[in-house]
């Protein structure tokens, strides 16, 4: 058997980070659910609220030091279902940020794409493309260990 | 001279007001991020600051002796070269220092800063400068993608680029939306010590996995990215036979028909192309049930 983990060589890895933090709050929400409900709209809410588990996993393991990440965990801050909407720092630094920077020089030869891509991107409405460009290389790569994990944890449970 | 303090700047009208100053006292300490600002609009562009402080005015001072020297050899009015190098500074790790054709070679103060130099026979003016700058800079970080989404090698041409990473976005995207479905419906028997059966070898390297979709995505172009639901309903009889929770499809058709396009993938591989994605779970689960419940 192949022990070979490369969670343990970097225990500080961005991997490591969500794979701990979704494991947690995947089993507090299969802790928190009856037996077995087989009712679609249960399943539905478990589902929205695993898939809001894997985002907020994913920004916390992220923090503050991206723009995306700031972005998403002012959004799951806000959410109207959250219980304490309060304003905090990061809601005022994004008010601040949420200017529009983009001028018609800067769209030379991107126009539509680029903006579809600040709709993909979570905070990408206020970069301008050099650092829109930058978030998404690092969104993508946040995105791929996200799969890959969940993936791992889905064929687990089910062989 | 006094101490000229050349801070990172962005270019703004002011420049132009202070010409003839050989004093650079800029305080436009917008510190700006990566990303080139060479006009007034772009000075409300979201900057951060990623570079220490401390750092930035150690480098300054160090600009600043060699700038009175050059003043003093060249011919270059004061003015006109202030100007241009108050007009293109930048920060962040890379602070940008354009200079004019006729500066002599100095020795490369900083690593830090790109000095470029005006090309021949292209206008050196600062704002054209800048925008040089600011399209290598693009296309760097395109490139970068280009390695980062599979398949985008044989793409040339930033518009199709940039529709290939939107699609690879989405697809990610849809992947975890399809796989926290999946997670929802899947009922945990084995409850047992999940964290530490997990994080032992669950996490080899898959690193190809999701480059194996999309490539297969990429060979197919044909069928997009939303498949056809005579396929899905393959998928959608295989989860179920996985699962013990039959689950009417009505709620949840939309985010299954979504996501199914984009799942049929693993099954597929795991049939067809990729054995060792199979093989490698069954190896994982044999060895963690051994050892869960051996």
């Amino acid at each position: 058997m192949n022990k070979y983990n490369p969670d343990r060589m970097n225990p500080s890895s961005l991997r490591s980070r969500f794979t701990t933090r979704f494991l947690r709050n995947l089993s507090k929400i299969h802790a928190q659910k009856p037996s077995s409900s087989s009712s679609p709209a249960e399943i539905f809410r478990r589902y929205r609220r695993i898939k809001v588990a894997a985002d907020k996993s994913m920004a916390y393991s992220v923090r503050s030091r991206r723009t995306w990440s700031r972005a998403m965990l002012w959004k799951l801050r806000t959410r109207p279902c959250s219980t304490s909407i309060r304003k905090t720092r990061h809601e005022k630094q994004n008010k601040n940020r949420t200017t529009t920077a983009t001028t018609g020089e800067d769209r030379v030869g991107f126009g539509v794409e680029a903006d579809e891509l600040r709709e993909l991107v979570p905070g990408g409405e206020a970069m301008d493309l050099c650092n829109l460009l930058h978030e998404t290389a690092h969104y993508i790569k946040c995105l791929t260990t996200q799969v890959q994990v969940m993936k791992k944890i889905a064929d687990f449970y089910s062989p | 001279m006094d101490s000229v303090k050349l801070s990172r700047v962005s270019t703004n009208q002011s420049i132009n007001l202070s010409g003839s100053q050989v004093n650079v006292t800029d305080n436009n300490k917008s510190l700006p991020q990566d990303g080139n600002s060479c006009s007034d609009a772009r000075n409300s562009r979201l900057w951060r600051c990623s570079s220490p402080e401390s750092g930035d005015s150690k480098e300054e001072s160090s600009i600043s002796k060699q700038i009175p020297d050059i003043a003093e050899a060249n011919d270059e009015s004061d003015a006109k070269r202030n100007k241009q190098q108050n007009g293109n500074a930048k920060a962040a790790n890379d602070g940008i220092q354009k200079q004019n054709k006729e500066i002599p070679e100095q020795p490369e103060p900083l690593k830090d800063y790109i000095h470029v130099r005006a090309r021949r026979g292209q206008a050196t003016d600062s704002h054209s400068l800048a925008e040089r700058v600011r399209r290598e800079k693009i296309s760097e970080r395109m490139k970068f993608l280009q390695d980062l989404v599979p398949g985008c090698n044989k793409v040339t041409g930033k518009a199709v680029m940039l529709d290939e990473i939107i699609k690879y976005v989405q697809s990610l995207q849809h992947q975890v939306e399809f796989l926290s479905m999946k997670l929802a419906t899947v009922n945990p028997k084995m409850n047992v010590n999940m964290e530490a059966l997990l994080s032992k070898d669950m996490f080899q390297s898959h690193g190809s996995l999701p480059h194996s979709l999309y490539s297969m995505d990429s060979s197919a172009p044909a069928f997009g990215f939303r498949y056809q639901p005579q396929q899905g309903l393959r998928v959608n009889n295989g989860i179920s036979n996985n699962t013990e929770i039959q689950f009417s499809m009505n709620p949840l058709t939309a985010a299954l028909h979504k996501a199914q396009g984009l799942q049929l993938h693993p099954v597929d591989s795991s049939t067809l192309a990729n054995h060792q994605i199979g093989s490698f779970s069954d190896d994982d689960l044999q060895s963690l049930v051994q050892m869960g419940f051996g």
